[in-house]
């Protein structure tokens, strides 16, 4: 088979970072391959795309020494908005990329670049529309899309150019198992009916493995393996989840959240969620899991006091919820969110810990040398100790998501709320923060976890709640789970009674 | 049947920049409060209601009333209508405010009306036919895009530093926490932003001079016209201001 | 037009993708700014007589860190998008899209002559903003909204006043914070 990219890259070096951030890359990937990239944290997946894509340097500035040839041609030689004719891109946050207002205008935004006639434009966005299943919200604002849909509506201006290559990074990584999988079965079928050579970053599913020719491991910016998905199932398994932490202590006696009847129904009568009946108690780990649009997130917002219940009580810590004792009663809760970019703002990762420390624990109750003792704990904690002095937004995803934790962690909190913690992490990235999770649990603090990744609720929580339709519909021990698989695949939680997501 | 979006934007525009400059010149309270008028009237004609207006004129009455005040407390124009102290008020107050409440009015309104009654691709498409590179002329339509997406990002801030006990209660509490809410913001729009950049020039983005529109906007003869009556009309305003 | 170019001496010109989206996104944070800002005055005693002073300081000071990150035509770009957008809460919009437009091109001006790393630029910089602007919306308090000449001036010299200084600690810490951030080279 004829090679489509050739790279043979010896050093990508950002500008004041001695380490260069990817070297000694030499490798080919044939036309019509599927290659999934796999790598723990700062292993240069995504930068090897933006390499790829001549993004790096073209894009973002740095040095480049070797060579990274698109069917032949040298990409150096490639003007960034000429590449469309080589290949098509898509980033991790599809809200990011939609650049219209309307669907059917995104849709069209790249061709309508190329100067192809309206007709032609018109045919292949209704050629695309079929294709993903779109055509219902062709009309749609791109803001109300879901992420999924949103998903859709970027990879179908992405196809509607016609590429012979498609990149993807993460794409499945904010999605439930049901849209991630109907993803992936329009990428395998991309690839074995019109031959796309397709380079995907594989998330911690690896639902990608079914439809990959071979894997691409990487580690500290260079190839560790390229190997085909069989060898690569073989040598490295399939990431599976192990929890290494001591039992979890229930104190039976003591309600830590208790939503009694609670419900929310948002402006313009959007429903959140239908009366809630919920209760957590002391030490307890539960897993909150179920599609997105469920009401997860509206469960959290009720829990956190964000919104008010239409109807019903919420009670923290045996005590109602109120406006007035709202801030007392979050000061003992420790909240880590699915963006970690949502909260940190400080310039150093020093900072950005101890902040929350000045704001929870008043700096009357700690000296300064006692404050930077808990900081330090806290960094070696999250494995971040000997970065305390670099700015934020220079850590990767994952480092950011640890800092967040951290900052969490370093308050002392009786319970912490998880939002979907581990999106947007890679297998080894999430099995880092679910591993601390886990650790602060058995040191009995009480945790409230909402996933979409069932075997991760099955190895950290012992306990799993399932929200359907936004009710809670199910509830049941996490390692008995296997005896829920039926319900769960009714609930399409598990695609189509697929139950590799759990092995 | 008369829908104000269906018209072209160069005649929206010229009806909008007639309505503005000749408020900004004209003294005239019967004046302003025609155009003033005939801006409600549209709205009803194209709309059935004056519903879309209801946000911005509560803020202009706020506006006015603020303006009213200071004008009462402060206006030294016209006879002295009353006197304690230092506090003198002086009949000019009434006119004054009069007219400014109506200029307010029509150059808010006006405005707001071209906005939400023009689709950002046509404002694109007639800035190109003015001479604007699309490239420039495609960050109208990115501009409505980003603008709800930001607006949910702040709300997610929002809600992260809330919840994670960043105190914003009294006036003093958000104006201390006021960066944990805009940094982290400034921070999102430039990964946002870069991500669009990057995703849009990988899409062909300025690759030409041109790019094809879908749907096209087009100057009717009759609204050519009426484009021409609107500048005279204001040519008229001004001859009659300076006499 | 994929060239980045450094934020150095004598470049005031970045018409890269980058910059043009960047200061769309950057525009809509600038309106989200002034509108919260706007809403803390309002609670504030001389807010409610019509001086927002912490909205003028966040104004300054976007006008100023915008148009050193995204240069020009991306600093107008930014600080129109916020004039034009203002249209939805202010009379003024007419006059904050001249005062943008004009502090925006001052800063432009102080970026080209120097290298923004004192204070001292930062001074130069914001004088112009604080002075140029208010005069410019002051203009628009008189011939808009009718304030009389007098309020109007006594309004603007004592936003002047206060919003010089503030903004410049403001741009300076925040530029430097984002030298560090690498997100800006």
């Amino acid at each position: 088979m004829k090679p489509i990219i050739q790279l043979d890259l010896k050093e990508l070096t950002f500008p004041g970072v001695k380490e260069p951030a990817l070297k000694n890359i030499k490798l080919n990937i044939n036309e019509g391959e599927f290659i999934a990239i796999t790598g723990g944290a700062a292993s240069g997946k995504s930068l090897l795309l933006h390499a790829i894509t001549s993004a790096a340097p073209k894009f973002y500035p740095c040095q480049l020494s070797g060579t990274v040839k698109l069917a032949d041609k040298d990409v150096s030689e490639i003007p960034l908005f000429q590449m469309a004719d080589y290949l098509g891109y898509m980033m991790q946050e599809p809200q990011n990329q939609m650049v219209c207002r309307r669907v059917a205008d995104e849709l069209a935004f790249g061709i309508a670049n190329l100067n192809l006639s309206p007709e032609e434009i018109r045919s292949r966005v209704n050629e695309i529309m079929d294709f993903l299943g779109i055509r219902a919200f062709s009309d749609r604002f791109t803001d109300a899309l879901s992420g999924g849909q949103a998903q859709k509506v970027v990879l179908g201006s992405i196809l509607a150019m016609q590429t012979p290559i498609l990149l993807l990074d993460q794409p499945t990584a904010e999605l439930d198992p049901k849209t991630s999988s109907e993803l992936y079965r329009h990428l395998g079928q991309l690839n074995r009916e019109k031959k796309v050579t397709i380079l995907v970053v594989m998330d911690k599913s690896g639902e990608v493995l079914k439809d990959a020719h071979r894997v691409l491991v990487m580690e500290a910016g260079t190839v560790k393996d390229f190997l085909p998905v069989v060898d690569y199932q073989k040598k490295y398994g399939f990431g599976k989840n192990n929890r290494h932490a001591e039992p979890i202590k229930v104190d039976e006696n003591t309600d830590v959240i208790t939503l009694d009847g609670a419900s929310h129904t948002y402006k313009g009568s959007i429903t959140g969620c239908h009366p809630l009946d919920f209760n957590l108690k002391k030490g307890d780990f539960t897993a909150v899991i179920g599609q997105n649009g469920s009401g997860k997130s509206t469960m959290l917002k009720l829990i956190e006091g964000l919104v008010k219940p239409a109807a019903g009580n919420v009670e923290l810590f045996g005590t109602r919820v109120t406006k007035k004792n709202v801030g007392a009663l979050r000061r003992r809760i420790g909240f880590l969110f699915q963006n970690p970019d949502d909260q940190i703002f400080c310039s150093s990762v020093k900072e950005e810990i101890g902040y929350v420390l000045k704001n929870k624990n008043p700096t009357k109750d700690l000296t300064e040398e006692e404050s930077n003792q808990k900081i330090q704990e806290t960094l070696v904690l999250i494995g971040l100790d000997g970065l305390e002095e670099m700015h934020p937004q220079r850590l990767s995803r994952g480092q950011r998501q640890l800092l967040a934790l951290g900052s969490v962690v370093i308050s002392d909190p009786e319970l912490i709320i998880a939002d979907e913690p581990t999106s947007g992490l890679n297998g080894p990235q999430s099995q880092l923060v679910m591993e601390k999770l886990a650790r602060l649990s058995s040191q009995g603090i009480t945790i409230l976890l909402v996933t979409h990744d069932l075997a991760e609720a099955r190895d950290f929580a012992n306990r799993i709640v399932v929200m359907h339709n936004h009710e809670l519909v199910m509830e049941f021990e996490a390692a008995k789970m296997d005896n829920y698989i039926e319900d769960l695949v009714r609930l399409e939680l598990i695609e189509g009674g697929d139950l590799k997501c759990l092995n | 049947m008369f829908k104000l979006k269906d018209l072209d934007p160069r005649l929206k525009l010229t009806w909008c920049l007639f309505l503005v400059f000749t408020a900004l010149i004209s003294r005239s309270i019967v004046l302003n409060g025609i155009l003033l008028g005939l801006i409600l009237v549209s709205e009803l004609l194209s709309e059935k209601t004056l519903k879309s207006f209801k946000l911005l004129s509560i803020l202009l009455l706020i506006i006015g009333t603020q303006v009213l005040i200071i004008n009462l407390i402060f206006g030294r124009e016209g006879d002295l209508l009353y006197s304690w102290g230092i506090l003198e008020i002086y009949s000019g107050f009434i006119t004054t405010s009069i007219l400014a409440f109506l200029r307010i009015g029509i150059i808010s309104l006006s405005a707001f009306q071209f906005g939400i009654h023009t689709d950002t691709m046509d404002m694109a498409q007639m800035l190109i036919h003015w001479g604007i590179p699309y490239r420039y002329a495609m960050l109208v339509p990115m501009t409505a895009r980003f603008f709800p997406v930001m607006i949910g990002e702040y709300q997610s801030i929002c809600d992260s530093q809330s919840a994670r006990g960043v105190p914003c209660d009294t006036v003093v509490e958000k104006l201390r926490n006021l960066p944990a809410s805009i940094l982290p913001l400034m921070y999102r729009a430039m990964r946002i932003s870069n991500d669009a950049a990057l995703s849009v020039e990988l899409r062909g983005y300025g690759r030409y001079a041109s790019r094809i529109f879908q749907k096209k906007i087009n100057l009717h003869p009759i609204e050519g016209v009426m484009i021409i009556c609107l500048i005279m009309s204001f040519g008229g305003v001004v001859i009659k201001t300076i006499l | 037009m994929e060239k980045e170019q450094a934020i150095g001496r004598n470049s005031i010109f970045r018409t890269d993708t980058k910059s043009l989206i960047g200061a769309v996104v950057m525009g809509v944070v600038f309106v989200i700014a002034c509108q919260v800002t706007g809403q803390i005055d309002n609670m504030l005693p001389w807010g409610k007589m019509g001086m927002y002073l912490i909205n003028g300081t966040v104004w300054a000071f976007f006008t100023a860190i915008l148009t050193l990150l995204y240069k020009q035509p991306g600093g107008l770009i930014a600080a129109e998008v916020e004039a034009v957008i203002s249209v939805m809460y202010s009379p003024l919009w007419i006059a904050f899209i001249f005062a943008n437009g004009i502090a925006s091109i001052w800063v432009s001006f102080v970026a080209a002559k120097y290298d923004m790393t004192k204070w001292s630029h930062h001074i130069m910089a914001q004088a112009g903003v604080c002075v140029l602007g208010n005069i410019i919306v002051s203009i628009g308090l008189v011939f808009i909204l009718g304030l009389p000449v007098n309020v109007a001036a006594i309004e603007t010299l004592i936003l002047i006043a206060v919003t010089w200084p503030l903004a410049t600690i403001a741009t300076k810490k925040v530029y430097d914070a984002l030298l560090k951030s690498g997100m800006v080279k």
